[in-house]
């Protein structure tokens, strides 16, 4: 039996270390693994016996492209463990900053990782000479993204004005004048960016996944929601552990997680978009039908136009929330520890963070458990390529080791953050 | 110098990654001499941000650690606009593009300063933490002379202390 062997040794174009080991023997694909081999970083564990405040300073620097998401989830679940609730103007602000990330993480993603691999060039360095244009406004896009994050953490990584119960200081409303008019400006961009993807050549590949993220009565969540399926599942976040488990895969230095009894399922902003298209505006809206996006995806490869849809979004919300602003009476909830189990559930810009802290009566971390979003589509990504492979697989390996980097690119994996805690290699036999 | 040019520092690195702090603490060192029409900047290395720095730059003299195995507080000089910086050399994150690439990126775009020339110190310790190694605490103010050296070559008229 014909056996071919395609290893990639170090994906490119996604963030952290990552590779890919695939084996195809005859006509059928029998091995796919997606191996993390960026260390484990061990946050959970170095989280005990810290006290709860410092949470959200610790578990952003898990990740330089959205430590927000981490910070939001860390301080929901403290938070949620202090029975406090955070509501009014901090509300918005922690939705406004979320903002930000979403903004500066797709737009990275969206313009210097993988619109180079559907217009096929190697790197965004050449696609810019043929396409200066586009990724200058995705550059202009992304910055404006980064200024709001400094703007309202203090500092465009691991931002430093985020605590828990609100922040250590809030704007006057009048500071936002001059970040309005570069938002306006950027949501036009936004919709133009959208435009241009939407030209591209997207491959034929859907799949019945079972989609997974926050859903909230009102809005296109962020911070708060319950979280669902497009299968049955419908739990508040502190019933995760019962549905959702980790699992340690030898291959791989990041947990794979489940859905028990149901298996692999897939976060991020097709999920997100899918099961709450409903919660964004008429305008996002009609752009994503403008683009013949329905009120679904469930073509990976067309992540991308999802993603350029969430960063309007994320323009057009920031847009609402500075123009509704009004200033606290405090920037910060007064907060003293006691014992307590909390839950945080946050949609980071790739999918769904769950966070959940145990504290004791001094206020220290008893223990911790952080799950993320590219942990808990590892499995997901493997599948699709068991499927999209077949496909392409009479290809030369050197295309078809582009098309399976492609594949895994579709999930914007954040390497860094899974292993908080591409080589492909194909083998043909 | 000529009047109403546009010459630049800018001091690229990361605080708290140890040696990767040497771009921002020579360019620190330089703003506080307040050199007559030179403008001083810290980056994250950020591609947008530094293209927005340098935009309409006749002038630009930016500073940031590598890593080629050298002898630690040592400076390779590179005249990056009119050739591409060693790739492999500048440290990054896994989240943004090196130094080389967003010059390669802004040479794509049109965007290089008419002059770029780039400083890069080797650096001996890019570990989590603050605070310079001891070889480059050693060679700090060696280090700075070269920088101020390589402003006044490139800038005629600029007084420095």
């Amino acid at each position: 039996m014909k056996k071919k062997t395609i290893k990639v040794d170090y994906l490119a174009r996604v963030e952290g270390e990552g590779a890919l080991d695939i084996l195809i023997e005859g006509d059928r694909v029998s091995k796919v693994q997606l191996k993390i081999f960026e260390p484990p970083r061990f946050f959970e564990a170095f989280l005990r016996g810290r006290d709860f405040r410092e949470a959200p300073d610790i578990t952003a620097r898990i990740c330089g492209i959205c430590p927000v998401a981490y910070q939001m989830s860390s301080v929901h679940a403290m938070e949620d463990a202090l029975g406090l609730k955070v509501a009014g103007p901090l509300r918005d602000l922690r939705r406004l900053i979320y903002c930000g990330e979403w903004i500066e993480s797709h737009t990275l993603h969206i313009h210097m990782l993988h619109a180079p691999d559907f217009l096929g060039y190697p790197d965004s360095i050449q696609m810019a000479k043929d396409h200066p244009e586009a990724v200058k406004r995705g550059l202009k896009i992304k910055k404006i993204g980064n200024e709001l994050i400094q703007f309202l953490g203090g500092r465009e990584v691991h931002p430093i004005n985020v605590k828990v119960g609100g922040f250590y200081r809030v704007p006057k409303k009048r500071e936002f004048k001059e970040l309005l008019e570069k938002f306006k400006w950027g949501r036009e961009a936004a919709r133009e960016a959208l435009l241009w993807v939407s030209t591209f050549d997207y491959p034929e590949f859907e799949k019945d996944y079972t989609f997974v993220s926050l859903r909230h009565p009102d809005e296109y969540p962020f911070n708060e929601g319950r979280i669902i399926s497009n299968k049955g599942l419908d739990i508040e976040n502190r019933e995760f552990d019962a549905h959702f488990e980790e699992e340690h895969v030898e291959h791989t230095n990041a947990l794979h997680c489940h859905l028990k009894g149901q298996g692999a399922y897939f976060v991020g902003p097709m999920a997100r978009y899918s099961l709450n298209f409903d919660r964004l505006s008429p305008l996002v809206q009609d752009a994503a039908r403008g683009v013949g996006l329905g009120p679904e995806c469930r073509n990976p490869f067309k992540s991308l136009m999802v993603r350029c849809v969430e960063v309007l979004h994320a323009y057009d919300e920031a847009i609402r929330l500075m123009e509704s602003y009004e200033e606290p009476d405090a920037p910060a909830l007064t907060i003293e520890p006691q014992a307590g189990v909390g839950y945080g559930c946050t949609e980071a810009p790739r999918g769904m963070l769950y966070n959940r802290y145990t504290i004791n009566e001094a206020g220290e971390i008893e223990d911790a458990k952080i799950v993320p979003p590219t942990s808990q589509n590892q499995r997901t990504i493997e599948d699709d390529l068991y499927h999209f492979i077949p496909k392409y697989m009479d290809q030369e390996d050197e295309k078809l080791q582009w098309h399976c980097e492609q594949a895994v690119r579709n999930y914007d994996p954040c390497i860094s953050c899974a292993t908080h805690f591409l080589k492909l290699k194909v083998e043909r036999k | 110098m000529n009047s109403g040019s546009k010459n630049c520092v800018i001091g690229i690195g990361n605080e708290y990654r140890q040696d990767d702090a040497i771009g921002l603490w020579i360019a620190r060192e330089i703003q506080q001499k307040h050199l007559p029409g030179l403008e001083v900047h810290e980056s994250s290395g950020d591609v947008a941000q530094l293209m927005e720095l340098w935009q309409d730059a006749d002038w630009v003299l930016a500073i940031d650690a590598l890593s080629s195995g050298g002898v630690p507080g040592t400076v390779h000089r590179f005249e990056a606009h009119a050739k591409a910086l060693p790739t492999e050399n500048f440290r990054h994150s896994t989240h943004s593009l090196s130094l080389p690439e967003a010059i390669e990126m802004a040479r794509a775009l049109g965007e290089l300063p008419k002059k770029l020339m780039v400083l890069g110190v080797e650096g001996e310790q890019f570990g989590s933490g603050q605070g310079l190694s001891l070889a480059l605490q050693d060679k700090r103010q060696d280090l700075l002379q070269v920088a101020l050296e390589e402003i006044a070559q490139s800038l005629k008229g600029v007084q420095y202390a």
